[in-house]
């Protein structure tokens, strides 16, 4: 890691304005967002001699509950310091979760997802409500 | 030896990954996470740093902090009365 960031210097990876890695939740995954110190609801927790983060309560009450199905995850910061994934965030989002130019800020699918599908019971279930055969139920 | 921390920048959108040697102080720490984020929070003059609700001293160390590998640290910009941007909140690190 030492190596790493040695090579890499300022203005690459690690200090660079915006390129900076993000921080995950150790459980949802999701990027840790709580900003302000008073909103801020990550928390950390050591078990088995390793640091765990995560971005709430519940998310720590899930892996509490289930410690022995998460021993063996490694994170996204796990494998960043591991020099399994890029430190810089650009090519994080390159690299590890398969950004790519031609595709990013673009809908692959078009729209088309399987589960945006509204079924005929549902577009039923609207009609009888008094809404438009698969239009939105009033409410 | 490095340690990698989680920084919190107050009025950030993200946490952040920072690396910081052990012998780096306190000062030091808050330069690097203050860089970080400087695309997305102006830059203060001045900063406080802390570690489960406590205040670090800037002239510590890392390591004399008590500060080691995943910890999450909360960084608080200080800004003079007259510089204060509109949209920043005076608040106590906890």
């Amino acid at each position: 890691m030492a190596e790493r960031q040695r090579q890499a210097g300022p203005k690459v990876e690690w200090y660079t304005h915006g390129t900076t890695p993000v921080t995950f939740c150790d459980l949802c995954q999701l990027v840790l967002c709580g900003g302000t110190p008073r909103e801020n609801t990550a928390r950390t927790v050591v078990r088995d001699g390793r640091r765990y983060i995560f971005c709430s309560a519940p998310c720590q009450w899930i892996f509490e509950s289930e410690p022995e199905r998460y021993a063996a995850h490694e994170s996204v910061v796990g494998r960043i310091l591991a020099g399994k994934a890029p430190a810089n965030l650009l090519e994080l989002l390159r690299q590890y979760f398969g950004l790519q130019q031609d595709v990013w800020g673009k809908d692959a699918a078009r729209g088309e997802y399987p589960w945006l599908a509204r079924s005929e019971a549902t577009a039923h279930v609207g009609a009888v409500l008094g809404g438009e055969p698969g239009g939105k139920p009033p409410c | 030896m490095l340690v990698p921390l989680h920084g919190f920048v107050q009025g950030d959108t993200v946490g952040l990954l920072v690396l910081v040697h052990d012998t780096d102080t306190i000062a030091q720490l808050t330069r690097v996470l203050v860089d970080a984020a400087a695309v997305r929070v102006l830059p203060a003059p001045a900063a406080r740093v802390y570690l489960g609700g406590r205040e670090l001293e800037p002239s510590l160390t890392v390591a004399g902090a008590g500060l080691s590998a995943l910890e999450r640290i909360d960084l608080v910009p200080e800004w003079p009365a007259a510089d204060q941007p509109a949209d920043s909140r005076t608040e106590a690190g906890g």
